[in-house]
């Protein structure tokens, strides 16, 4: 129970009461800051696992590109070697002579036109790849930008949380010192705060009735005098 | 007009005629060997030792030819066609141009000529 020693003063145990509630209210933000903090913390540390699972997709992209341009290498040098053929063909036609080979080197001629465009469409997905290639790296690049943002945000918030910890002791240091202070708990204080308001009511009203009978009035005022006492003056002090 | 039968060859952008006669085979470039006290290098075509006469830069073919009966191949070309084509002077004329015969004695002399003084003096 309360423990206010002596004497007790109602208007500091009103102020205290109202100290004590915005330290319950700047509390309990500060609880609800640091669950928030932790909250946002794990949602970037998922952010950051998938993150990093679209840099490993990526970097897989790179390799199946890589194989891509094996493959597409491999055909040009098939399409090379077709087209030395294709040539090859023809020579021996050539050599064979109108009208005999003739018939021979317009098929090679037709198969080297043949083989030209497919050149062609190889370089063309070539470049189509290096474009590709190109796109996967800038992506790449700006991943690992969005990875290290995330990564200074994180640690921002592992900070923040740890300010907000900190915070949260210190009100509850402040609590418990102040409660020493006042003794006794939080509730008590405000109890006395109103059981304090309530008796300076009483304690004027007593005096009015006083004044208005005056063959008692010095000793009653003498009665009511360390009642008084107790209260705090009032703005229109009782005559 | 009489035609002539042969492979149309580039040489570092210029285009070339190149004989039937003359041409015999295309190949992969293989790998090629110098060969000490001389600029010719050597390769290996099926099998049988070649001399190689290198014309230009590596075109990643290799073009056996028959110069004078014997088997020499030209790197540094690039083959564009084989065809008939109307002779025109030394040459043949091709989709209305001059294309002149591709001198392989030139390019032989210019190598003979080209061999390192110390040849000369080697065993």
């Amino acid at each position: 129970m309360s423990d206010f020693g002596s004497p007790p003063n109602p208007a500091s145990a009103v102020h205290g009461a109202r100290l004590l509630a915005a330290l319950e209210a700047t509390k309990t933000a500060a609880t609800r800051a640091t669950s928030e903090q932790r909250s946002a913390s794990t949602g970037l540390a998922r952010q950051r696992v998938d993150l990093e699972a679209v840099q490993e997709s990526a970097q897989n992209l790179g390799m199946r590109s890589r194989d891509i341009r094996n493959s597409l290498q491999l055909l040009r040098e098939s399409v090379d070697r077709a087209k030395l053929s294709a040539l090859n063909a023809g020579l021996e036609g050539a050599r064979l002579g109108e009208p005999l080979g003739k018939a021979l080197v317009v098929m090679s001629d037709e198969q080297r036109n043949l083989l030209a465009r497919a050149l062609d469409a190889l370089e063309e997905h070539g470049a189509l790849l290096a474009e590709v290639e190109r796109d996967r790296e800038r992506c790449l690049a700006q991943l690992s930008q969005v990875s290290e943002g995330t990564r200074q945000t994180s640690g921002a918030l592992a900070r923040a949380e740890q300010q907000s910890q900190l915070t949260s002791a210190l009100l509850d240091q402040l609590r418990a010192d102040f409660v020493e202070l006042f003794g006794g708990d939080p509730e008590a204080a405000r109890a006395m705060a109103e059981t304090a308001a309530h008796v300076r009511t009483a304690a004027a009203s007593l005096l009015d009735l006083t004044q208005r009978a005056p063959l008692s009035a010095d000793a009653l005022r003498e009665l009511l005098r360390p009642l008084l006492a107790l209260v705090p003056a009032s703005e229109d002090p009782p005559r | 007009m009489a035609q002539r039968a042969g492979l149309l060859v580039r040489r570092g952008g210029e285009l070339a005629f190149l004989p039937a006669s003359m041409a015999r085979l295309l190949v992969p470039l293989p790998r090629l060997t110098k060969i000490p006290w001389d600029s010719a290098q050597m390769a290996l075509v099926g099998g049988e030792v070649v001399a190689v006469l290198v014309l230009g830069e590596a075109s990643g073919e290799l073009l056996l030819c028959e110069f004078d009966g014997k088997a020499v191949a030209l790197s540094g070309l690039s083959a564009d066609r084989v065809g008939f084509w109307p002779a025109s002077g030394a040459g043949v004329r091709v989709d209305g141009i001059d294309v002149p015969v591709l001198d392989l004695n030139a390019a032989l002399k210019e190598f003979r000529s080209d061999r390192p003084a110390a040849q000369e003096s080697a065993p």
